[in-house]
Formats: C-alpha cells, sequence, structure tokens
C-alpha cells in the first residue's frame, strides 16, 4: 500500500514559463470575458456573447493542450506559492494539474463552450441588455468550475465553489421578474448554502487540525492516522458539501425547481457545472475516506453509497409521472448523480477492502457521460421548447418527430444512452457503476439492496426516458403549438449532433485504446502498481461475459419496451390530468416532501426561531435601549415641572441651594477643622 | 468703636430683608431693590472686616461692588423695561415664557 498516496509531492512538477502561464489563464480567461461583458457588452452583438464564447474557447483550447499531454503520459503538474501569512498560518494559492482536474476541465469547457453557442439562438428573442448579463453570469459560471476543478487547495476550490453558488442563483434567476424563478433562485441558492455551511466547517476542522488546506500537503499528511476522529467529522462535512451542491437527498429539492431558468442554465447545472462540483468534490476528497482506513472509512463510505443509492431510486421514481420535459431531465440528473456517489461510496469500500479502484474509475466515467448526454438531452429539450414557442408540458406536445428531425434523432441518441444501452455511452458506466456496487454487495449486504435499488433505477431511467420520447416525439401533434413545430437553426443542432456523437462513443474510452481507468482512477499517482488496472480489452471481454451486463441490458430494454407499449399511441387519458390522488399523485408531489417536512420544519422550526429571535431582539435589545430612553424621558418630564418660568421659583432654590452649601461647609470646617 | 456683632447683625438683618424681597416681591423693581439691599449687606460686611483688620482690600472690593451694582441696575432696568413692552407689566409671575 506505500505507492497508493495520490500526487505525491515530489511526484509534482512545478509549472513555470509559459506553461505557468497557461494554466493560469484557463480560470482567469472566463473570469475576464465576465468581467468585460457585464461592463460593456451591451454595446456589442447580442450582449457581448462573443466574448464569453472566445474566452471558453480559449479555456478548451488550453486545457486541450494540458489533456494530450496527459494521455501521453505527461506527468501531473502544479503550481503554488504563499497568499497570505496570519500568524504562523500559511495560506496559500496555487493551481495542480493531475489526471482528474485535466481530463474534468477539458469536458466543462468544452460542453460550456457548446451550451453557449446554443444559447446565442436560444435566446435570441432576449434583448440585449439581460443577455449581457446572462453571457457575463454564464462566463463567471464556467470560470466557477474551471477554478474549483483547477485549484491545489480547499480555501480557493471554497471560493470558486462559493462563485458558482452565486451565479447559479443570478442565472436561475434569469427572469426575475416572474415570481416563480425567483422562488427558485433562492431556493437553489439556500439549500446550497446549507451544503456549503458543513463544507466550510468541514475545512476548518482540517485548516485548525493540520495547518494546511493544499491537496498535496493534506493528502500525505504525517498526523492523518492521529487525528482519525477530526478527519472523520471532516469528512462528512465535506460529504455534507457535495451533498448540497450535487442535490442528493434530503438537500434534493432545489434542483427540480431550478428549471425556471433559461433551458441552457440548466444544460449548464446539470451538465457541465455544479452538480458535477459534487461528485468532483468527494472524488478530490477520496484520499481523506481513504486515509480514515478500514473501520471508520468503509462506514463513511457506506453513507455515500447510501446517499446516492436512496437518491437515485427515489428520484427516478418521480421522473415516471413529470410532466414537464425539463422537469423529467431534473429527475434523471438527480436520479444519475445518486448513480455516481454510488459508485464512490462502493468503490470506496470495495477499495479499502480489496484494493480495487473500479468504483472510483466508474463514477468518473459516469460522470463524463453523464455530462455528454444530459448537455445533450437538456439542449434537445431547448430546442423542442423553442420550437413549440415555449411550451414544454409534454401532454402539448406529440408528432414531432418529422418536424424536429434533427432534434428527435440526437434526442434518441441520447435517451438510449442515458437508458444504457449498448455500445452508446451510459451502457458502459451504468454497467461498471451497478458492477461496484455488487462486488462491495459480497463485503456488505447493504451493497447488495443498493445494487437493486440501482438495478430498479436503471430500468425506471429506460422507462421515463422513452415515456418523454413517446409523448414528444410520436403519436400525434396534441396541440397547435406542436402542430406548428418547426426545426431549430443550425446554431442549435450543430452543438446538438455534436453532442450525439459524444453521448454515443464517449464510454468506449472504457474499453479500447489505452482505456480510461489508465488515467482516471484512484489512487492517481503516477505510479502505478502492475495488476491494480485491467488491461481494457481484458475488461471489455469481462464485460460482455459478465451475466449482470446482460441483466441490466434486459431490465433497460424492458423498460423501454413497457414505455413503448403505454405511450406509443399518444397520451393515455389517464395522463391527461396533473395527478392529485394515488401512487401518481404521491409521486407528482415528491412524496408531498415538501409539505410534510420541509414546510413544517419551515414553519414550525424555522417560524419558531425567528419568532424568537424576533422577540429578542424587540423586547431585549430593543427593550434596553428604549427603557434608558424612556427612564430619562419620564425624569425629564418630572423635573423640568421645577422649571416654571416664575423668577421666584428660581431664586428660591438658589437661596436654599446656597444655604443647604453653607450649612454643608460649615459643617465640615467645623468637623475637621480644615 | 461699634462692636462688630453690632455691624454683623445690621447686615444680617439686611440680607434677610434683601433675601425675603427677592422671593416675595412679585414687582420686578422691588426686586432690583432688594437685590441692592442684598449687595449693599456684603458691603457692610467688607467695610466692617476692612476696619477691625486696618487693611484696605475690603474697602476696594466695596467700591467695585458699588460700580457693578449700578451697571447691574442699569442692565435689570433695561431689559425690565423691554420685558414691560411686551407684557404691559413689571409682574415677575407673568413673564413666564422661558420654561418647560
Amino acid at each position: 500500500m506505500a505507492d497508493l498516496m495520490p500526487v505525491m509531492d515530489g511526484m509534482v512538477q512545478t509549472l513555470a514559463g509559459s506553461d505557468l502561464w497557461m494554466a493560469l489563464a484557463i480560470p482567469a480567461l472566463p473570469i475576464l470575458a465576465a468581467l468585460v461583458t457585464f461592463f460593456v457588452g451591451k454595446r456589442m452583438w447580442r450582449g457581448g456573447a462573443a466574448l464569453p464564447i472566445a474566452a471558453i474557447a480559449g479555456s478548451l483550447g488550453l486545457s486541450l493542450v494540458f489533456f494530450l499531454r496527459m494521455l501521453n503520459g505527461g506527468e501531473p503538474v502544479g503550481w503554488s506559492i504563499a497568499w497570505f501569512k496570519v500568524g504562523d498560518l500559511t495560506f496559500t494559492v496555487g493551481v495542480l494539474f493531475d489526471n482528474l482536474s485535466v481530463w474534468l476541465m477539458t469536458l466543462v469547457s468544452l460542453l460550456s463552450l457548446l451550451i453557449v453557442v446554443f444559447s446565442t439562438a436560444y435566446l435570441a428573442d432576449e434583448t440585449d441588455e439581460h443577455l449581457r448579463r446572462y453571457y457575463a453570469v454564464k462566463a463567471l459560471f464556467v470560470a466557477g468550475m474551471l477554478g474549483s476543478v483547477v485549484m491545489d487547495n480547499y480555501l480557493l476550490m471554497f471560493i470558486f465553489w462559493e462563485i458558482m453558488g452565486l451565479c447559479s442563483y443570478l442565472l436561475i434567476g434569469y427572469w426575475y421578474t416572474k415570481a416563480s424563478a425567483a422562488t427558485a433562485a433562492k431556493k437553489a441558492f439556500l439549500t446550497t448554502r446549507l451544503g456549503d455551511i458543513f463544507l466550510f466547517l468541514g475545512i476548518i476542522l482540517l485548516f485548525t487540525t493540520f495547518k494546511t488546506l493544499s491537496y498535496r500537503e493534506l493528502f500525505h499528511h504525517p498526523d492523518l492516522a492521529a487525528h482519525k476522529d477530526i478527519l472523520f467529522w471532516a469528512g462528512l462535512c465535506i460529504f455534507g458539501g457535495a451533498v448540497g451542491k450535487s442535490a442528493q437527498f434530503p438537500l434534493d429539492l432545489w434542483l427540480p425547481d431550478a428549471m425556471e431558468g433559461p433551458t441552457t442554465v440548466s444544460a449548464l447545472i446539470h451538465a457541465a457545472t455544479m452538480v458535477k462540483a459534487g461528485v468532483y468534490l468527494v472524488a478530490r476528497t477520496f484520499p481523506l475516506y481513504v486515509a480514515l482506513g478500514l473501520g471508520i472509512g468503509d462506514s463513511v463510505f457506506l453513507l455515500i453509497g447510501l446517499v446516492g443509492g436512496f437518491t437515485a431510486l427515489y428520484t427516478a421514481t418521480m421522473a415516471l409521472v413529470a410532466l414537464d420535459i425539463k422537469r423529467v431531465l431534473a429527475y434523471s440528473t438527480l436520479s444519475q448523480l445518486g448513480y455516481m456517489f454510488l459508485a464512490l461510496g462502493a468503490g470506496g469500500y470495495l477499495f479499502l477492502h480489496t484494493g480495487s479502484g473500479a468504483g472510483f474509475t466508474a463514477a468518473m466515467l459516469h460522470l463524463m457521460n453523464h455530462a455528454f448526454f444530459k448537455a445533450l438531452l437538456f439542449l434537445g429539450s431547448a430546442s423542442v421548447i423553442l420550437g413549440m414557442h415555449h411550451h414544454q408540458d409534454l401532454r402539448e406536445m406529440g408528432g414531432l418527430r418529422s418536424k424536429m428531425k434533427v432534434t428527435y434523432l440526437t434526442m434518441l441518441i441520447g435517451s438510449l444512452s442515458i437508458a444504457g444501452i449498448i455500445p452508446l455511452s451510459g451502457f458502459w458506466s451504468k454497467d461498471e457503476v451497478l458492477s461496484t456496487a455488487f462486488h462491495a454487495g459480497s463485503l456488505n449486504g447493504v451493497f447488495f439492496v443498493l445494487w437493486g435499488m440501482g438495478l430498479l433505477t436503471a430500468a425506471m431511467t429506460a422507462f421515463y426516458m422513452f415515456r418523454m420520447m413517446f409523448l414528444a416525439f410520436h403519436g400525434k401533434p396534441r396541440t397547435e403549438s406542436a402542430e406548428n413545430a418547426h426545426e431549430s437553426p443550425a446554431t442549435m443542432t450543430v452543438p446538438l449532433a455534436l453532442l450525439a456523437v459524444a453521448a454515443a462513443v464517449s464510454g468506449l474510452w472504457l474499453v479500447f485504446g489505452p482505456g480510461f481507468s489508465g488515467i482516471i482512477h484512484y489512487p492517481y499517482s503516477a505510479d502505478l502498481g502492475e495488476a491494480e488496472f485491467e488491461a481494457s480489452g481484458h475488461l471489455l471481454m469481462e464485460i460482455l461475459t459478465a451475466p449482470l451486463t446482460y441483466l441490466s441490458l434486459a431490465v433497460a430494454l424492458g423498460g423501454i419496451l413497457v414505455a413503448r407499449s403505454k405511450y406509443k399511441a399518444g397520451l393515455p387519458a389517464s395522463e391527461a390530468e396533473v395527478p392529485t390522488r394515488g401512487v401518481r399523485g404521491l409521486l407528482y408531489n415528491r412524496y408531498y416532501v415538501t409539505q410534510a417536512v420541509y414546510e413544517p420544519l419551515g414553519n414550525v422550526v424555522a417560524m419558531g426561531v425567528a419568532k424568537v429571535a424576533n422577540w429578542f431582539d424587540r423586547k431585549g435589545i430593543d427593550g434596553a435601549v428604549n427603557g434608558v430612553a424612556n427612564v430619562a424621558d419620564r425624569a425629564g418630564a418630572r423635573t423640568r415641572r421645577w422649571q416654571d418660568g416664575k423668577l421666584t421659583t428660581y431664586m428660591a432654590s438658589v437661596a436654599v441651594g446656597v444655604a443647604v452649601a453653607l450649612f454643608l461647609l460649615h459643617e465640615v470646617v467645623l468637623r475637621f477643622r480644615w | 468703636m461699634i462692636p462688630i456683632a453690632w455691624t454683623l447683625t445690621l447686615s444680617s438683618t439686611l440680607l434677610a430683608v434683601g433675601i425675603f424681597g427677592l422671593l416675595a416681591q412679585r414687582s420686578a423693581l422691588r426686586i432690583l431693590v432688594s437685590v441692592e439691599l442684598v449687595l449693599n449687606a456684603a458691603n457692610i460686611n467688607f467695610v466692617a472686616f476692612a476696619n477691625i483688620r486696618g487693611q484696605s482690600q475690603g474697602l476696594v472690593f466695596t467700591l467695585f461692588v458699588i460700580a457693578l451694582a449700578a451697571a447691574e441696575a442699569a442692565v435689570g432696568l433695561a431689559i425690565l423695561l423691554h420685558a414691560y413692552r411686551h407684557v404691559r407689566s413689571v409682574d415677575v409671575n407673568k413673564m413666564t415664557l422661558l420654561r418647560w
């Protein structure tokens, strides 16, 4: 196990010269673009769309340079300088380009570029004043994600993480005059903020204990083993941050509501940024969980797996009855993120017990594949919504297949991919996730249950995706807007086509060429153990001969067929209305969790606290201030009666005063003989 | 030589009369006169003690007080004259504008 330390200091080459400038430019370009667009975008084409596009393209180009180096076996590179000192504590600022961050920043910049290009057509109706805000925040959002990925310590990661939180608020509330959008933005901000509090607590715990936040120093800190209790709580807190950002149960409610923003914003949040940051955070923090070792570490991994597995199933059920095309996709994002956490949890558990890093790879592969097909599906749904003249209710669609051929075909590829049909990308990663959970099941029975839930989720995924496809594209048009739907312009269909290609083939990386697991794996040190990673060809054989593979394929096909039999002819009469009762009502209303838990929690607990605080503020703080003033006021009111304006009264006071003074003087002089 | 006690009795009586006048009189003129009485009570004391001690400071002080009293009476009468134009009276109990 000696060589399993990730990214040892000695192995990280220091970035210098032009390489350093290139590395720093990756997050800096979108930040600059955001600033310029914000201030002068109004006077530029489409609110300054060109600048963020150019900046993100620049980031993509620079990322690709590092990406190609990594593929050619380049060593991890990093750069770090002291930022500021407080006492004997030093905060550093720096970047770390290891395989994980290089791979992810390439993915993020590629997807963001396609999404922003797509936006120029999708939001063509908006005024330049609003577009300026849109593109500036969008660029900042991308910068936030790129920054959190490439920074080499928790503090800077957290700063960029918060930038992302702010941008999500601004973009979800893009149509801020709409009450539901403003509320959704607030909800997203506050819910993720709840997770962020935990994350920050975790970071503080780590810093106060280990005096450093740099990944490189922290992950092989000599005191890790001595402070397992702190590490345990810090690890849990960091996971809490990931739960908030990635919208896992119980902080899952904000993501479906985040649909209030423009669809391109949803695509960015769901595919490339924001929710993926939570998964990245857990993957990045993996060494700390591993450092907890058997006994503590595996129970943390079990918790991660439980949260992921449960969220996967729980949110997939909601997607079964959703009527809004974007909502189906939103629930599906939650569910797929659950898969990633399940893979990380089960993978970590497996790693601690057997030393197999397959789960980590599976989670990362699913992250990438999901990014492609979910960006595709969201942009596809944006195309549908635009074609439908901003109607997004599935009940109003139907028969779009012949009118929007490119959108249909690309979304079909995306749906087949997410459903897990061989050989599209979703198949490979979902299979790896499920097989990780299954193998972890032989060590701990709970993972068997989670595997079962994952399998059930796979069936549901296939069902709800094809329910959406059939309702939107097949049958006869059910409304006039569906009748008059038209295909979107090339600015939209070209990104769709590119994404469809990516969503179709990205999973093959696992089994062809050098293999995905040869690049993104845990431990991600340059020094691999010989037998640690299976050759990609061997892995292909293993996948194709495993009975589990065919089980998940069968389940996916079953889901599709059930959807086909039910929705081929169009909308069943039973689903024409918004479900209010029975199981469908339960699912449609998200198990009434909002009504049953969050509203009472808000109305009773939060309102109670607020009322006490209000009372204390009014009676306690204000009371003290007003009380002092009142005493002075009353005393003044009494004593001012003496000042009646009559000369004789004043004279009498003077006389009495002088008499008293003289008497006292006399007494003192007599008594003390002064 | 008049005994000091007599002189002090005189000045005390003058002071008491003066203070009584200040407190009891309602006419501003009478009050001004009472002020003169109070001041002159002090003057008598100054002169008496200066006489006993054979020093001249007390006498000088008396001269100052007389000058001061004259000035005070002038200012006081001027104010009074002005006040009379407003309230058409010299009754100090009617001049109660400066109050709560």
